[in-house]
């Protein structure tokens, strides 16, 4: 009998299928993509690209150059260019009027125009972080944002962050292989710690974090998770620091990313919304009617940053987990070899014991990744 | 001695054989009818189907007196007709009864207006064929004249071959039918010769022949144009020899007088009445009936084609009036419930109409001697002869055909629609809806609507349906007077109705009745049952995942107040949940649940009652984030009364519902419940009154107020800091008036015309609009089989779905015309040949429409229309066009029944303003969302007997237009995806193959229980339709297409049906 309830709920769910979709569309939609947006007091990043046709190998990268201006003929220069990135400084720019983006293209070509200027638009207010904080669940550290904006404002805000963790590896060695004299060094002679125990590590946000708070107390967003860590990890073994950049955008900013993020996970459901283009604020110089893709607004930053102490919720392998062990005497011939292969003193098994070796991932943390000098505003 | 044995044992046997053979015989004999009344108990004579040359029958339409010799007795005083088609006799024994065909191999001959016409069949004669004989000239020889049909296509003026005096000739009836007559001579020895030219009776008359040229010399009738009887006459005169004449000598009954033996009936000389008449025919051959239900003993023995009994409807009056109402229930003999879609018609005025859903009609016909006629596909025609002295009621049942005629076997929908000048009306029989194969096997309204020509769908498992190139919100749905929102459960795989209490789905496509307003594409009226007067009983069906019931009947004992509840549920959620943990649908959940309840009372025969009540629920959740709801409810009163000049007024009010609610639990801080809703309250007042020359005119007003709740949102949870919001209740009121007429001034031609005045008033910001709207159609028919129609409709819609979704959704909300947000309107011109070939089997239609729309709703790119205080800023005025070429055939009787259908269609759209770049495809005509250019539907069903049918079903339809990327970039972090122009590709096309076999009850007459089961397959080729695409995005950028398909496999069910 419940077999056959597998069977016909099986039947349900599964006589739907999903079979692969390859049909000849025309065009290339090769339009120029311009990305970043001017944030007042801190530095803009700006990339030019261009849409590639799908599955198809990219047609030629635009390249010119990226300035900002505003209303008064001011201009702002880019004073670094690296990595298909434009850096304009607007740490000192005003607040008090309006700017955009100047484009200049040194390839045009047949495809695209060879400037392109954004929308004037005054600098959005910078909002509050009022909180960045931890909710455990049992899997899972969630990592959740508070955000308030001034009265008046759209309510849309726009985050990146950036964390840091402390970590350490699996085991604490008290020795240390020396492969230059082929000699163990006993570190409670030594007096210093193992300094390859603790570690750290960094990483960015792929995607910057889109909300709209209209509906919510004070257009304001609360506990509004950005970010998970998995209580496996070794972010979650020792500290972590979340910084979180946000800014406000406009309604209209807001829309454009959203239909952008909502067509590229599109289901192509009927219940889902019909995709369409949506036009940003780029436009050509020589013919308004040419858009380039993106939308640039003008911002003010706000970060903040935050330390969290995870070790209570870190799950440290068992014992069990660890991987072969070898035991041998101390001034074993064959520790160099073993060395080479990866394996790492750890420890001895008491007084005139043999030591232990393991993996050295398990003992040297910078396998991970990381590095053993924390940033300069780590804070112990 | 051995011998005397054998003698004895054979003669016994002789002995006993003889007693035995008289003693059957005298019991036949003493059973037997009285002979005398005979004549005219034979088949009622009814209007044959064609007329052609304008009548037909021998010559004119009406009766003579004459005499007849039936069965060896003489009726003298009689009126009498000839068939000319049939060669039957019609006869009456006077101007007030309805007359009869006797049979005519029991006739010998008939005398009419003092011509003699004889059956040489009945008398033995070689070589002669069925009918009767014209005799020209009866002496040694005989000249006989014969008129024989023929089918011609050959068109022209006959008159000359015919040979009729015939004021009502029409040439273009030939293409049925032609004459020829011929001259024959019956000699005294029995023979019967043709006599094809002039020169056959000197041949006959060797001996004579110079003689006779000289005499029609000398007579002046020997040259070219002396028409061929003269001559013959004249000839067969000349010749003639004296003495007994052949027939004479043939007929033995060719001169009866008093004392000769022969019964000779003299004519009956008053005006009938009852006691009269039993004078002179049998005892209990005329029975009068009052007006109560003349049926009450019918019973299912009688043969129900020919009945043989006259009726009486009303009570007798000394002044009576002209006319009379007539009305009655017809019951289906086999399921003892009311039958619908029967055509009631008379014999006298020509007036018919069509039984409603619960098995009624009415008439108003001439008082006096009459005919009603009883037709309905699947059933025994029934002709009943009627004698109406005033008003009164005629019950009826019907029972299933038991054989299959060869003559022509015209259904009643034939009937109709070469009658009427309707168009674009298609009606589903509840028996054709539980036969179409559907997914699990449930019989479905909306599914069985889809299979009509015209009407589509965007893809499988959506709700909602369009109809020639309109919108789903663009169709009013109505459900027992109530209006219905969301016609749809479980994402579309179910309709909102229940089978089992739906006894009549009609769809009007194109010429929408006056009285109907409010939706630019179509109306669906679907009429629920309102229970068995007779007897409670009811039903249960259990499927694969839904089951229902319902249950009928009179309450307090059989009298006038009946009920009907019904209900219906799935139990998907149950079977969800034993989806094992580590599934994709493990937590999901799935159900819904629909109850209905009618309660109906009759006052009295003028009077009657019905109260209405509906709701439906289905929710629904894809994970623990997210829960959606959406509910029906309907609530209506509808009350029915005539007048004593015989207008019929309804009055119905109600209620309507329709709400939706989300949950969102995705984040605690953000949790809310955000829900829609659309009430209204109705009021609707109708007035038919038929009058006596060819018109009835309808009129009436509704009124509708709508109170729509656009969004309210609130915080759902204690930690949720959502702060409540409510776009407010938008209050609208639109009443409307309408009048039309249907005039049929012939049988050739019905024309239709009505006029709408509707208004529309939004109480919020006071906007209003005035919208006259007209409704006009005509038929011209060439032939009774076939007919031209054409029509223009114009419309106008003031409440639109806020959809940007390409089938409705569950959380679509509805929104009414305002200030910034203009009435829809919309026009429809139609032309349709229809043609009914082989006999009456097959009906072929062709329409063509072209339709515009103006001020459709579509969404700009990144439209908010959710909880949106500026909603019109985010929507799209567009224009609209749609036009397409419908071909159908049909076949309704017969074994094989179904119809195939093939549409081409276009909608298309196009933006009406100019919003410079951000213009919707530029500004250029884009395909709608539900544009399917080729679409080819079957749908079939074969009776293998009684009990077992096999049902196929065939759908074919062009790729809906879908919207594809077309290139990839990279922005915010994340591949980004380049779209197409809306609407600019489209999916593979759409191709489904179902079957079913159905095994229907036994006609176990006294079982308790009666079981149908259905087992059947949905998409057996196993095709992958497509139901949408999505794309997703790889590592390098690569980009992956994928198509997702519903029912990708084929989908066996069973379908269990218990009646009780």
């Amino acid at each position: 009998m419940k077999k056959t309830i597998y069977i016909l709920a099986a039947l349900l769910a599964v006589s739907s299928c999903i079979y692969p979709f390859s049909p000849d569309v025309m065009g290339t939609g090769e339009g120029l993509v311009v990305e970043g947006d001017v944030l007042i007091g801190d530095i803009s990043v700006f990339s030019l690209s261009s849409v590639s046709p799908l599955n198809g190998d990219a047609t030629s990268r635009p390249n010119g150059t990226v300035w900002v201006e505003d209303e008064f003929g001011n201009k702002y220069k880019s004073y670094s260019e690296k990595n298909k990135k434009v850096y304009v400084d607007l740490t000192d720019a005003p607040a008090d009027r309006m700017y955009r983006i100047h484009v200049l293209l040194s390839n045009p070509g047949e495809k695209w125009d060879p400037e392109y200027v954004s929308g004037w638009r005054y600098p959005q207010p910078e909002p509050v972080i009022s909180s960045i904080d931890l909710e455990p669940t049992e899997s899972e550290l969630n990592l959740t944002l508070s955000l308030q904006s001034p009265e008046g404002s759209s309510g849309c805000y726009r985050w990146d962050y950036e964390l840091d963790w402390e970590y350490n590896a699996d085991y604490q060695a008290s020795f240390l292989y020396d492969p230059d004299y082929d000699r163990l060094i006993d570190l409670s002679m030594t007096g210093q710690p193992n300094p390859y125990y603790i570690c750290y590590s960094h990483s960015y946000s792929t995607e910057s974090g889109l909300a709209i708070a209209k509906t919510l107390q004070g257009q304001g967003l609360y506990g509004h998770e950005f970010h998970r860590v998995s209580r496996w990890s070794p972010i979650a073994s020792r500290r972590m620091a979340a910084l979180v950049k946000a800014r406000i955008i406009s309604e209209d900013c807001y829309e454009y990313l959203n239909t952008l993020q909502e067509t590229s996970d599109y289901t192509g459901s009927l219940f889902t919304t019909i995709p369409s283009g949506m036009q940003g604020n780029i436009r050509s110089v020589s013919d308004s009617t040419h858009m380039a893709v993106g939308f640039i607004e003008v911002s003010h930053v706000a970060e903040k940053r935050r330390f969290f102490d995870v070790a209570p919720y870190y799950y440290r392998k068992t014992p069990a987990e660890t991987p072969a062990v070898l035991e041998y005497d101390k001034a074993h011939p064959d520790m160099k070899s073993w060395y080479n292969i990866g394996y790492r003193p750890v420890d001895d098994l008491g007084e005139g014991g043999a030591v232990r070796w393991i993996k050295s991932r398990c003992v040297d943390c910078r396998e991970l990744g990381g590095v053993t000098t924390p940033p300069e505003y780590w804070v112990k | 001695m051995r011998a005397l044995k054998t003698l004895v044992h054979y003669s016994s046997n002789w002995i006993l054989a003889l007693i035995l053979s008289l003693a059957f015989s005298g019991l036949c004999m003493g059973q037997g009818q009285d002979p005398s009344s005979m004549i005219y108990r034979g088949r009622v004579a009814i209007p044959p189907p064609y007329v052609y040359n304008g009548t037909p029958y021998w010559d004119t339409t009406g009766f003579k007196s004459g005499s007849a010799m039936f069965n060896g007795r003489l009726y003298e005083g009689v009126l009498l007709r000839v068939d000319a088609s049939t060669g039957l006799v019609h006869v009456r024994p006077s101007a007030t009864y309805a007359p009869s065909i006797p049979e005519r191999d029991q006739l010998s001959w008939i005398e009419r207006a003092g011509v003699r016409f004889v059956n040489l069949q009945y008398q033995g004669v070689a070589g002669s064929e069925p009918g009767f004989y014209e005799v020209v000239f009866d002496g040694s020889g005989t000249l006989l004249r014969r008129v024989n049909r023929r089918f011609r296509t050959a068109s022209g003026d006959h008159r000359m071959l015919i040979g009729y005096d015939d004021p009502k000739y029409n040439p273009s009836c030939l293409s049925f039918y032609d004459y020829s007559e011929a001259f024959y001579m019956l000699t005294k020895d029995g023979r019967l010769v043709k006599l094809d030219n002039k020169g056959s009776v000197a041949r006959q008359f060797r001996s004579r022949a110079s003689e006779l040229r000289r005499h029609m010399r000398a007579a002046g009738l020997n040259g070219m144009g002396v028409a061929k009887r003269t001559y013959l006459h004249e000839a067969f005169a000349f010749l003639d020899e004296g003495g007994p004449s052949v027939l004479d000598l043939l007929v033995t009954d060719w001169h009866p007088v008093e004392g000769s033996g022969t019964d000779i009936r003299r004519p009956v000389v008053a005006a009938p009445r009852p006691e009269n008449l039993k004078a002179v025919l049998p005892d209990g051959y005329f029975e009068e009936r009052d007006e109560t239900d003349a049926l009450a003993e019918s019973g299912a023995g009688l043969d129900v084609t020919f009945r043989n009994k006259v009726y009486t409807i009303g009570q007798k009056r000394e002044h009576p009036a002209a006319t009379a109402r007539v009305y009655g229930t017809v019951t289906d003999g086999q399921f003892d419930e009311p039958l619908p879609g029967a055509v009631v018609s008379d014999s006298l005025s020509g007036a018919y109409t069509v039984t409603d859903a619960h098995g009624r009609w009415e008439l108003r016909l001439p008082t006096g001697e009459n005919v009603l006629n009883f037709m309905e596909t699947s059933k025994e025609d029934v002709h009943l002869m009627v004698i109406i002295n005033g008003d009164g009621e005629l019950n009826l049942t019907m029972n299933v055909k038991a054989t299959e005629l060869d003559a022509a076997m015209i259904s009643d929908e034939t009937r109709l629609n070469h009658r009427t000048a309707q168009m674009g009306l298609e009606h589903v029989s509840v028996k054709t809806l539980n036969k179409i194969p559907t997914a699990f096997g449930e019989g479905d309204v909306i599914k069985a609507v889809l299979t009509l020509p015209g009407v589509k769908t965007v893809g499988e498992a959506s709700g909602g349906f369009n109809v020639r190139g309109g919108s789903s919100d663009q169709n009013l749905v109505l459900f027992n007077e109530g209006t219905i929102y969301n016609t749809s459960h479980l994402f579309g795989i179910f309709s909102s109705f229940n089978p089992d209490v739906v006894a009549d789905v009609n769809l009007y496509k194109s010429s929408i009745p006056a009285e109907y307003g409010g939706r630019i594409s179509s109306v669906l009226t679907v009429d629920g049952k309102t229970g068995d007067i007779e007897k409670v009983k009811g039903s249960l069906g259990i499927g694969l995942l839904t089951s229902r019931f319902h249950l009928e009947g009179p309450l307090a004992g059989k009298g006038r107040t009946t009920f009907l509840v019904g209900g219906r549920t799935t139990y998907s959620d149950w079977l969800l949940k034993q989806i094992p943990a580590g599934s994709d649908y493990a937590g999901g959940t799935a159900g819904f649940y629909d109850a209905n309840i009618t309660l109906s009372h009759v006052f009295d025969a003028n009077n009657s009652l019905q109260v209405f009540g509906y709701y439906s629920r289905d929710r629904f959740a894809f994970n623990e984030d997210n829960t959606f709801r959406y509910a029906n409810l309907n609530a209506a009163l509808r009350y029915n009364h005539v007048s004593s000049e015989g207008t019929r007024m309804t009055f119905s009010t109600g209620v309507d519902y329709f709400g939706n609610q989300l949950d969102d639990y995705t984040n605690i801080h953000e949790a809310y419940t955000l829900n829609t809703a659309v009430n209204q309250a109705f009021a609707r007042l109708k007035f038919v009154t038929p009058s006596g020359s060819g018109h009835t005119f309808s009129y009436g007003g509704d009124a509708t107020v709508y109170g729509l709740d656009g969004g309210i949102l609130n915080p759902l949870g204690e930690s949720s800091m959502v702060v409540a919001d409510n776009l407010g209740r938008e209050y609208a009121v639109e009443p409307a008036v309408y009048v039309s007429d249907n005039w049929q001034p012939s049988d050739r031609l019905a024309l239709e015309g009505g006029a709408r005045l509707s208004a529309f008033m939004n109480l919020a910001d006071r906007s209003w609009n005035l919208s006259p709207e007209f409704r006009v159609s005509g038929k011209w028919s060439f032939t009774p089989m076939l007919s031209v129609k054409t029509g223009f409709n114009t419309l106008r819609q003031n409440i639109h779905l806020i959809s940007n979704t390409a089938a409705i959704s569950p959380l679509d909300t509805w929104k009414l015309t305002d200030a910034d947000i203009k009435p829809t309107d919309g026009w429809q011109a139609a032309t349709g040949l229809y043609w009914t070939v082989f006999g009456g089997k097959l009906d072929l239609s062709l329409e063509g429409y072209y339709k515009r729309m103006s001020n459709y709703l579509d969404y700009k790119g990144g439209a908010t229309l959710s909880m949106n205080r500026e909603l019109a800023d985010d929507l799209v005025p567009t224009r609209g066009k749609a036009y397409g070429v419908e071909f159908m055939a049909k076949k309704t009787v017969g074994k094989l029944t179904g119809w195939l259908t093939y549409t081409y269609s276009r909608t298309l759209l196009q933006e009406m303003g100019w919003r410079g770049i951000e213009t919707i495809n530029g500004g250029e005509w884009y395909a709608a969302s539900f544009d399917k250019p080729h679409d080819i539907k079957l749908v079939a069903n074969f009776a293998i007997t009684r009990r077992y049918s096999f049902s196929a079903n065939v759908d074919y339809s062009t790729g809906r237009p879908v919207t594809l990327p077309v290139g990839i970039f990279s922005y915010g972090g994340g591949n980004r995806l380049l779209y197409s122009e809306r609407n600019g590709y489209r999916l593979p096309d759409y191709f489904r193959l179902d079957l079913a076999v159905n095994i229907d009850p036994g006609h176990y007459l006294k079982a308790l229980l009666h079981s149908s089961v259905t087992i059947g397959c949905y998409n057996v080729t196993g095709r992958k339709n497509a139901y949408s695409v999505y794309y997703t995005t790889g590592g390098g950028g690569v980009v992956t297409g994928h198509m997702v398909s519903v029912f990708a496999v084929p989908i066996p069910y069973i379908n269990l049906n218990i009646l009780f």
